[in-house]
């Protein structure tokens, strides 16, 4: 599982609501919204995303708050170095927040760009409706 | 599904339930509603899980509600529960309708009702948590809301198949810079509008009780403000309301961290819609979008308070 939800997810849900008896006017919109996302939102980035804290990551090999822990799995040391860091006052744990901190609320900002039309179909509202 | 519900509720709480009708109502998320109409125009409200959406449970819900009913505090009395889940495939509570105001947007409210609101939280707060069987137990005031981060950590962990390091971080902070406690309340957990009945600018009930805990009275009173009454009341109606009824004031970075717990909890809840939904426990479209675009959504918002303070203190 990824942080996105999966096409399979998506179809059974399809087939799911579709089959039952009484569907919710409610949450017809939010299946229409559902659909055009899955088709608008292009290909996962998950691992390119992933690649790239790793990358991140290795920037930081001789940090004394990264350095215990890696190698490691990244998005496990990347979280662990964020909350070290917090509380401290010095170069290492401005260099961790400096390199970890503006990647990660990009790759958020990016997934929120294709995900935040379906705020809209959670409230009932159809896009160009 | 419905049959089996109106045989239960038949069986167990009366047969005069026998070929009840049932409707849904409300558009809660971590529980469906339904309303059971029996023949003779009795009603009932059934309270169902919807697989594990939040990490809450029915259990703990039950145990506070009717603790909270023993010490008069205004709730819906339980008539009868299947926490098993084996009836109806999902575990459920079954309750007493109330005849409340019903309005297009659940959340509107005229001053005199707010006013009886803020009278009830108050009054929820001043209640002696100790004896509720929380599932959480904590006897350290200084340690609750600690508590409470770290089960909200702990729930947004077993559904996601990796850290989220921005949620960790958060989590760090909220442990970092928790207010001190004296003294452990009765926290209803998604306190405002919506989340009680009301008629004649009283209130009859308080409802929606599976976030509740002992904890710290703020955490209500910011999820009110910055949450569910933000769309009811301008912030300083509200908080000239809290002072005037409550003798609630807290300064602006009290204000600043229950509102990043709130956004926290919401976050952690939300990430759990994901996974139900990927795994088949409930495939409603909601669930994928409170999933994701909600969840994204409180995250950045928590990112936005714990960064801008440049916190390294």
């Amino acid at each position: 599982m990824t942080d996105r939800v999966s096409d399979a997810a998506i179809l059974a849900a399809t087939a799911t609501v579709l089959r039952s008896e009484d569907i919710a006017a409610i949450t017809r919109v939010q299946l229409i919204g559902l659909a055009e996302y899955a088709a608008a939102r292009g290909d996962d980035p998950t691992a390119a995303r992933r690649r790239e804290l790793v990358d991140a990551l290795e920037t930081l090999t001789a940090n004394e708050l990264v350095a215990p822990l890696w190698p490691g799995e990244p998005y496990a040391v990347a979280a662990a170095a964020l909350g070290a860091a917090l509380g401290r006052d010095d170069s290492e744990a401005r260099a961790v927040q400096a390199a970890l901190r503006p990647l990660l609320v990009r790759h958020l900002d990016d997934e929120m760009a294709t995900t935040t039309p379906l705020i809209d179909a959670f409230r009932g509202k159809l896009r160009n409706a | 599904m419905r049959d089996a519900l109106v045989d239960w509720i038949a069986a167990n709480v009366g047969q005069r339930f026998a070929g009840s009708s049932v409707d849904r109502i409300g558009v809660g998320h971590s529980r469906a509603m339904y309303r059971v109409t029996a023949p003779d125009g009795t009603r009932l409200v059934a309270r169902v899980e919807q697989g594990g959406v939040f990490g809450t449970d029915s259990a703990e819900e039950c145990r506070v509600m009717r603790a909270l009913a023993e010490r008069g505090f205004p709730v819906a009395a339980i008539v009868g529960d299947d926490l098993s889940g084996t009836a109806i495939g999902r575990p459920f509570f079954v309750m007493e309708f109330l005849e409340g105001a019903e309005a297009a947007d659940e959340r509107a409210l005229d001053g005199e009702t707010a006013a009886a609101f803020v009278d009830a939280l108050t009054r929820l707060h001043q209640l002696d948590p100790s004896g509720i069987e929380f599932d959480i137990q904590v006897d350290d005031p200084s340690r609750a809301t600690a508590a409470q981060v770290e089960r909200w950590r702990d729930i947004y962990r077993g559904a996601a198949d990796k850290p989220i390091p921005l949620l960790e971080e958060a989590s760090a902070w909220l442990l970092l810079h928790a207010p001190p406690l004296q003294r452990l309340a009765v926290v209803h957990g998604d306190a405002g509008p919506g989340n009680f009945v009301h008629a004649g600018g009283a209130v009859v009930a308080v409802t929606d009780w599976e976030f509740a805990h002992a904890g710290d009275p703020a955490e209500d009173w910011a999820f009110c403000l910055t949450m569910r009454g933000s769309r009811t009341m301008p912030r300083d109606e509200w908080l000239r309301l809290f002072k005037e009824r409550a003798g609630v004031q807290l300064s602006d970075a009290e204000w600043r961290y229950w509102e990043a717990f709130n956004l926290f909890k919401g976050a952690c809840a939300n990430r759990t819609c994901l996974a139900v939904f990927e795994d088949g426990r409930n495939r409603a479209p909601n669930m994928a979008i409170i999933g994701t675009a909600l969840h994204q959504m409180f995250l950045r918002r928590l990112v936005a308070i714990v960064h801008d303070e440049g916190d390294n203190r």
